[in-house]
């Protein structure tokens, strides 16, 4: 009876359970729109991330690789504007990923404690998992999955007692702009389609349930967190900030509470692997074999990024901006995959 | 007579092509007239006065067996007109009562032999001699480990000698796939070490990898198993955990050879290497394939929680007390804040010095006489315990705590030094950083645990890279009727594969 390894399947997976928990950071669920509503804009915008996944799931299924190992393989001479491009990108996704984390720590967690501060001993921790390499990386996810899940559990379970269902409404009115806002923020997850579309080719025991499991779990979980928000937390909840820490903070079995301990955890480490990915992105665009160079370079940008943001108010709303990711993602997911989807034959590799 | 006439030509090479004279001369001198070697000079009953020599080393041979086997069938026997050749011959195949004897012509050889305790036998002007197996040097019987006590099953654990601790394993596996490969290491020791493996459930490639790495080994001695399991570890992984196992039991080595590993046996350890080695076999005893299945279960789930404890236990314990006090239950709370208040130290330095305090007292536990064992046994519970406690220089809580931990550590005991590692290392991370430094250091230890691997093989596999196939013996240990359908053998896991 032969071993197989089922981890790499779940790699997408744990990669979109671990972001949304970051997603949800800075997610303000507003007042104006129903719940219902808000489940429908959530739906339609992991429609949207589903469909960025087409691209590198074709290019998967025709030759078993990624668009980057296509491409210095057929277009070497592209090599340089394509790693720019990589670079560029996967640099706004860490900075988009790590700012609302800090922020969130620093307010809520750890007042007084500087943001930059937290992220460079992040960053440290994720130049030793990026030179590790992206198999590595995704074996730790394994861990992270059954922490999410537990997690999880206990932040759902431990506000079931404050649920009242007379806090939100399920009729469907709506605020435009909310709408629209909520949409595109639910949009933001297809970043783990540019990701998946750079290192797809690790994953040699592809199927195309992965995905669809991936984003499964993702709506449950944001409508999950949806209705809590909604319903238990109510109107307080519309005042406040971090709105998915809070639930967390809320949640409690009794006189066992402190499971917003759990959350920053879950989020460190969700943090720490979507920041190491980008960095392996970043460097398998490169095709550096030893690649310690360029990891520490990109992290030093990240945190010069970091130190910005602190300062600047400016740097800080444009590297917290959905509409730039959701462009510079549909580059990097969807146009640049499209460019290798005809290249290669139509011969499965691995 | 001595018949200094036979002398034949020397040949090229280290062969021996010398009067047994000059070979007295040649052994004495590089052994430096030492006092334990035995060259005893023989005349056969022979027409042609032949003359020779038993070579010994004492204390090595029983003299018993060097009478029986080697000097009096020996002495006895008339040659007649055989030539030294033919004599060697005739003692070789008909005259000597021993079944275990070799020809043999080079001086390395001689050496390796007579060093092993082995009688040489010698005749003047013949090129080649013979080793006759007649050791009997003292040795520690079969007796049951120490480190590895069971409730049932077999009390037999490995000893120091080679052959003896071949013979255990060939007992329990009456099977001509089961193979012993003998190598030697050490420019100095000459340590015999035998690879033992199951012909058709070893993978080929982690063969010779291990005959690779056992090759590459340039120490000048080896004098137990822990200096050769460095070498067998991969390159470049992190060296906090094992990836060589260690069993002192003839049954457990028998089991890990049925799943296709590679058992290295050292001569004059009582232990075995095992390698490829998984963390999830750390959890793995021989007493959970005896115990009923709902009980095997069961330890197992307590022998992964203890190693939580054990780990993080007191570095929580210093976050929630240092930074986040508000998490402990209020009566917790009050008792550990007015405990922790009569103390002059800091909650970290303060776990910090019963961690290192307890651990002296182990290593001396350990070293001194076990006469000795109670007194200290009775200074560290009394004095170093309640004594300091009273006297308010530290915390009973902060006590127990490390306490209760250091228990843990003891039921993953092959765990032990990394456990206690990781242990410090938490508990300073703590006290700085709080639990998200706990959390952050965490992330980097599973990412370095994920990263390591034994042989090619992930160290962490079964969990990391997950495979659900394997799991019917990782936290639960399934029946037997269902592990024995299906042995998960080492050599199915995809990294044994040739490329």
């Amino acid at each position: 009876m032969e071993v197989k390894y089922s981890s790499r399947r779940l790699m997408l997976t744990l990669m979109l359970c671990a972001c949304s928990v970051i997603l949800l950071q800075n997610r303000q669920v507003s007042p104006r729109s129903s719940f219902t509503v808000n489940l429908l804009c959530m739906l339609s915008g992991l429609g949207v991330c589903a469909l960025t996944l087409l691209p590198s799931i074709l290019i998967m299924r025709r030759t078993g690789s990624d668009f980057l190992t296509l491409s210095a393989r057929y277009t070497p001479k592209l090599r340089l504007p394509i790693a720019v491009i990589c670079a560029v990108y996967f640099e706004y996704v860490a900075a988009y990923v790590l700012l609302p984390y800090t922020d969130m720590f620093c307010e809520k967690y750890y007042p007084g404690v500087r943001p930059c501060l937290v992220g460079l001993c992040l960053l440290a921790a994720c130049i030793y998992a990026a030179l590790k390499g992206v198999r590595i990386i995704t074996r730790f996810g394994v861990f992270l999955f059954v922490f999410a899940l537990f997690t999880n559990l206990l932040l759902f379970t431990g506000n079931i007692s404050l649920t009242d269902l007379s806090n939100g409404s399920f009729a469907f009115s709506a605020d435009r702009d909310d709408v629209f806002g909520a949409f595109i923020y639910f949009c933001t997850p297809a970043f783990v389609s540019a990701i998946y579309a750079c290192i797809a080719g690790e994953t040699h025991s592809f199927h195309f349930r992965q995905p669809l499991l991936s984003l499964l779990f993702t709506a449950v979980k944001f409508a999950l967190v949806m209705f809590f928000v909604t319903f238990s937390l109510g109107s307080y909840a519309t005042r406040q900030d971090y709105q998915s820490f809070i639930l967390s903070r809320t949640a409690h079995f009794g006189s066992f509470a402190g499971i917003e301990s759990f959350f920053i955890a879950l989020s460190t480490m969700s943090v720490f692997m979507i920041i190491s990915l980008a960095l392996s992105c970043m460097v398998k665009s490169t095709g550096k074999k030893r690649p310690m160079l360029e990891i520490v370079m990109y992290t030093l940008i990240l945190f010069v990024i970091t130190l910005l943001c602190e300062f600047s108010r400016t740097v800080k709303a444009f590297f917290s901006n959905e509409g730039i990711l959701l462009g510079l993602t549909f580059v990097v997911a969807v146009c640049l995959p499209l460019a290798y989807c005809r290249t290669g034959g139509i011969r499965r590799e691995n | 007579m001595h018949n200094m006439e036979y002398l034949t030509q020397t040949v090229t090479g280290d062969l021996m092509l010398i009067s047994v004279t000059e070979l007295k001369e040649r052994l004495n001198s590089m052994f430096s007239n030492s006092a334990d070697l035995s060259f005893k000079e023989i005349n056969l009953k022979s027409r042609r006065h032949l003359y020779g020599a038993v070579i010994t080393v004492e204390g090595l041979c029983s003299k018993d067996e060097l009478a029986q086997s080697v000097l009096n069938p020996v002495l006895a026997h008339d040659f007649c007109d055989d030539t030294p050749k033919q004599a060697l011959n005739a003692i070789l195949n008909s005259v000597s009562g021993s079944c275990d004897m070799t020809e043999f012509s080079s001086e390395k050889e001689l050496i390796s032999y007579i060093t092993s305790g082995f009688a040489v036998i010698a005749l003047d002007g013949c090129e080649k001699m013979i080793a006759v197996g007649v050791q009997g040097y003292a040795y520690r019987g079969v007796s049951e480990p120490e480190s590895e006590v069971v409730q049932r099953g077999v009390r037999e654990g490995f000893t120091e000698p080679l052959r003896v601790n071949m013979s255990m394993l060939r007992r329990r596996i009456k099977n001509p796939d089961l193979v012993f490969e003998q190598m030697t290491v050490g420019s100095q020791s000459r340590t015999q070490i035998m690879l033992c493996y199951l012909q058709h459930c070893v993978s080929p490639l982690l063969l010779r990898k291990v005959k690779e790495r056992l090759k590459d080994c340039d120490l000048p001695t080896v004098f137990a198993s822990g200096y050769l399991s460095e070498y067998l570890e991969d390159e470049k992984t992190s060296r906090l955990f094992s990836g060589v196992g260690i069993s002192e039991r003839p049954d457990t080595v028998c089991g890990k050879l049925t799943e296709g590993r590679i058992a290295v046996l050292v001569d004059g350890t009582p232990a075995a290497m095992i390698v490829p080695r998984l963390f999830v076999e750390e959890f793995q005893g021989i007493d959970d394939y005896s115990n009923r299945t709902y009980y095997a279960s069961f330890i197992r789930l307590i022998k992964y929680l203890s190693f939580f404890i054990a780990v993080f236990l007191p570095a929580l314990y210093v976050a929630l007390a240092q930074f986040h006090p508000e998490y402990l239950p209020e009566p917790i709370l009050i008792k550990t804040a007015e405990s922790l208040s009569r103390t002059p130290l800091p909650v970290m330095p303060e776990v910090l010095l019963i961690t290192f305090v307890y651990e002296m007292m182990k290593e001396a536990g350990l070293r001194i006489p076990k006469s000795l064992g109670h007194a200290v046994s009775i200074v560290g519970g009394l004095v170093v315990g309640e004594s300091a406690v009273n006297a308010g220089i530290i915390s009973a809580s902060t006590l127990m705590v490390v306490a209760t931990a250091a228990i843990c550590s003891y039921v993953t005991s092959p765990l032990y030094p990394p456990i206690t590692m990781l242990r410090v290392i938490f508990i300073i991370t703590a006290g700085v950083a709080g639990l998200w430094g706990m959390v952050l250091v965490t992330a980097v230890v599973l990412i370095s645990m994920c990263a390591k691997t034994s042989l090619g093989v992930p160290y962490m596999a079964s969990l990391a890279p997950f495979s659900l196939r394997t799991m019917r013996d990782v936290f639960i240990r399934a029946s037997w009727k269902k592990l024995g359908k299906h042995t998960i053998r080492v050599q199915k896991f995809p990294e044994t594969k040739e490329a």
